[in-house]
């Protein structure tokens, strides 16, 4: 069903967009059919579309794209963050930056990599309500890399709390 | 033992540098605009030079430091984008004794202002939620990035850098061609578009774009290999449009196109006449769709700046009460940079009416760019600027009286909607180092009346020192037979006629300008083509609404754009693609990033040497 959406969809793209450039003045001959057509096409195929992600969406969730799997992502990269913290004093500046880059190359970017398919599955309230942490949870952490990067250890250090409330904020936010 | 230095970030030495580098780019860009009719953003070049400046010379920069200076430079130097598209056509229409350059330059201040203070809102949702790519912007972070992220990746961005900067020098030398026509090397039929640009700066877009690229790749497979030929096969060609000799063509038959430029000009004028219209309309439809479903997160957003912030502290962004009183101030410059530019032709009751419609529209156009921006690089200025001027002299009337004060406000609207595009593309690249929003944006707010400034005098200076436009020999003779005498006697002796300009007088065409000088001339004539915009902009809700945002806006602008930088753009995300799949995401972003980013930079390193070769050719 997905392959037939897909088609109305694309087919009822094109032959709006086609319908569309013939709206001159006067209107083109057969334009307005075209366009009609097409929108009909386009609205069932992004219909059918519609359904078959949600159909989807649940065989997703089995693959952790779901509201339980980005709560445990999160609880894990509270973790991960939490060991940085707590290892952070004993580290130079070369394995403080490379503590930080693991973190942020490793769980971040495989959460934040795959942002739209979570917004698509959770819808935009719930994924709002977990990214605003992650978000900035993300950022401040890249500020740290930045700081320790340039030989500012202290204040690499002292950022890395930020990150932590971030991302446990993030974590908790049902 | 003396105090520890606090770590350098919004720093004196980031805002005066910032300001000098991004004056002197703006003059060179401005100038190297009217010259070849297109602008070049400055973000990597000040990025860069922030480097070479505040670590090289000052030796005491820091990765923080670097984005705020390379925040301020790009913001100075980015708006001439909106000042040398909208205001020169003042000159060119012949209304020199008639503009008022106080309200031409509060205008441009206005928008300017506005542009910051209405995008900040949307930072969270662009950039937190959407996490939109900007290319640029995360090539300039790559290059901050570099000192700390270890050799291998240092070496990526360096081989980028050359390989891309080797090949844009042999197409400026015209060693190999701006464009390659593979529907020729493979016999494909000149009717199917296969002419694409060598830009791999294009390309290392597309790859940072990714799936993004794909959609462009599909819009303009649809503009050139279906709507065209279908246009054309149902006769839907204008028809003063085929007997002109400038479309090189007989285009009432398909069989006759022949490859080469003949092909180039014919898929760019007709593109112009069939899809322009309906892309830029389907992007205002996805926009507005992509803001109705980002409810919850503009929520969110204005929350948090409600907040002061999020709870990450209290100054992460700029409070909403100083976004309020700069978007008070702003509109009210604009309502008086309105009533001074149209004088008695203008009320009172009419300039308040087009600040309301032009900070409308400059919300709506500002968050069109900054997506298009953000999924593309690219941004549909100049449509977006024709539609502000439209609205204007909609309100104001089509009467030669009422075209001064439109443009006057068309340029605030152009300025805003180029601020919006530079100011979110730094923010990313913010957001990928740690920088504190809050930061870049008091550096933002505090240097943006100035770019405005450099850029309108400077088109200014040019018109009255060599003039621009088609006409530029002829507008240059007549001021010297005017002068009479010596003057004029050493205009001849210099070569210059009425259709030739003198020796030493460098040739500024204001190719933007003159397009809007026809836009505006067919506004005055009433024939827009209000049904392909609201067709266009029809099929972008629906798209946006039933699949996702970015569709109507990324199709939409490959609508508009030409297909040699499109095709070569979707090549790039397509590239990024097969990558992913077959190395896996974190090899292409550890390994491709920082190549892509090498080739945006090395791109732009050379079109900015260019440019001041050209400018120091010609002064």
């Amino acid at each position: 069903m997905k392959y037939l959406a897909q088609l109305f969809f694309i087919g009822g793209f094109c032959l709006a967009t086609v319908g569309a450039a013939g709206f001159s003045d006067p209107i083109e001959p057969n334009a307005m059919l075209m366009f009609g057509v097409g929108l009909a096409l386009c609205l069932a195929g992004g219909i059918l579309l519609r359904r078959a992600a949600h159909a989807e969406a649940h065989q997703k969730a089995a693959d952790g794209l779901s509201e339980e799997g980005l709560a445990g992502a999160i609880a894990g990269i509270e973790q991960e963050v939490r060991t940085l913290l707590a290892e952070a004093d004993t580290l130079d500046q070369h394995g403080l930056c490379k503590s930080i880059d693991a973190i942020l190359q490793g769980s971040f970017f495989d959460v934040g990599s795959r942002n739209e398919d979570y917004m698509r599955v959770l819808g935009n309230a719930t994924y709002t309500r977990y990214w605003d942490g992650f978000a900035v949870a993300e950022r401040l952490l890249a500020r740290s890399w930045s700081m320790a990067a340039d030989g500012a250890c202290e204040e690499a250090r002292a950022e890395l709390p930020g990150v932590l409330s971030n991302i446990a904020r993030a974590g908790a936010s049902p | 033992m003396a105090p520890k230095p606090a770590y350098r970030e919004l720093t004196p030495a980031a805002l005066i540098g910032g300001v000098l580098v991004g004056a002197l780019l703006n003059m060179g860009i401005c100038f190297a605009g009217l010259q070849i009719g297109f602008t070049i953003v400055g973000s990597t070049v000040a990025a860069v030079l922030g480097f070479g400046i505040l670590r090289g010379i000052l030796r005491k920069g820091s990765i923080l430091e670097v984005n705020i200076f390379q925040t301020v430079a790009s913001s100075v130097n980015t708006v001439n984008a909106g000042v040398i598209f909208t205001v020169p056509v003042l000159f060119l229409l012949g209304f020199e004794d008639d503009i008022n350059y106080t309200a031409l330059l509060l205008a441009a201040v206005a928008g300017s202002a506005l542009g910051v203070m209405l995008i900040i809102p949307l930072r969270k949702q662009i950039i937190d939620f959407e996490r939109l790519r900007f290319p640029e912007g995360t090539a300039v972070a790559t290059i901050l990035r570099s000192p700390g992220a270890g050799v291998e990746k240092s070496r990526l961005l360096i081989g980028g850098i050359v390989v891309s900067a080797f090949t844009i020098v042999m197409v400026k030398q015209k060693v190999w061609g701006e464009t390659v026509d593979l529907g020729e090397i493979f016999g494909v039929p000149a009717t199917f578009n296969l002419i694409l640009a060598v830009s791999l700066l294009s390309i290392g877009a597309g790859f940072l774009a990714g799936r993004g690229g794909l959609v462009v790749l599909y819009g303009t497979l649809l503009n050139y290999w279906v709507l065209i030929p279908a246009a054309l096969l149902l006769g839907w060609l204008p028809g003063d449009l085929g007997s002109t000799d400038e479309m090189l063509v007989d285009v009432s038959s398909l069989t006759s196109l022949a490859h080469g430029d003949a092909a180039a000009t014919f898929f760019s004028k007709f593109s112009h006449f069939t899809s322009r219209h309906v892309g830029i309309g389907m992007i205002l439809g996805g926009a507005i769709a992509g803001i109705l479903l980002a409810a919850p997160a503009l929520k969110a957003a204005l929350a948090s700046l409600k907040q002061g912030g999020s709870a990450s502290g209290p100054s992460e962004e700029v409070s909403l009460t100083v976004l309020k009183i700069g978007s008070a101030f702003g509109l009210l410059l604009l309502l008086l940079a309105t009533k001074m530019a149209g004088g008695d032709s203008v009320s009172w009751g009419e300039a308040t009416l087009v600040m309301i419609a032009g900070g409308i529209w400059l919300w709506v156009a500002g968050l069109v760019v900054a997506q298009t921006t953000g999924r593309t690089d690219w941004s549909p200025l100049s449509g977006l600027a024709l539609i502000a001027i439209a609205i204007m002299m909609g309100i104001l009337g089509t009467d030669s009286s009422s075209i001064v004060p439109a443009v006057t406000v068309g340029a605030a609207i152009c300025v805003a909607t180029s601020m919006c595009a530079d100011m979110m593309a730094d923010l990313k690249t913010g957001y990928l180092v740690g920088s504190k929003p809050a930061k870049q944006q008091i550096a933002q707010i505090m240097t943006c009346w100035i770019g405005p400034a450099i850029a309108v005098a400077t088109v200014v200076l040019l018109w009255k020192a060599y003039a621009f436009g088609p006409e530029q020999a002829g507008v240059l003779f007549e001021r010297a037979q005017l002068a009479g005498g010596s003057t004029l006697e050493a205009y001849q002796n210099a070569g210059g006629t009425i259709d030739q300009l003198p020796e030493g007088v460098p040739k500024l065409g204001a190719p933007q300008a003159g397009a809007l000088e026809s836009a505006i001339k067919i506004v005055q004539s009433g024939d827009v083509p209000l049904g392909k915009y609201l067709a266009g902009a029809l099929i972008g809700i629906l798209a946006s609404l039933l699949i996702s945002p970015g569709i109507g806006v990324m199709v939409g602008l490959s609508l508009y754009l030409p297909f040699e930088y499109m095709a070569v753009f979707g090549i790039g995300g397509i590239i990024a693609l097969l990558l992913s799949r077959w190395k896996g995401a974190h090899w292409t972003e550890n390994k491709g990033v920082p190549v892509a980013a090498g080739l945006i930079v090395g791109d732009a390193l050379v079109n900015i040497i260019y440019a001041i070769k050209d400018v120091a050719q010609s002064l």
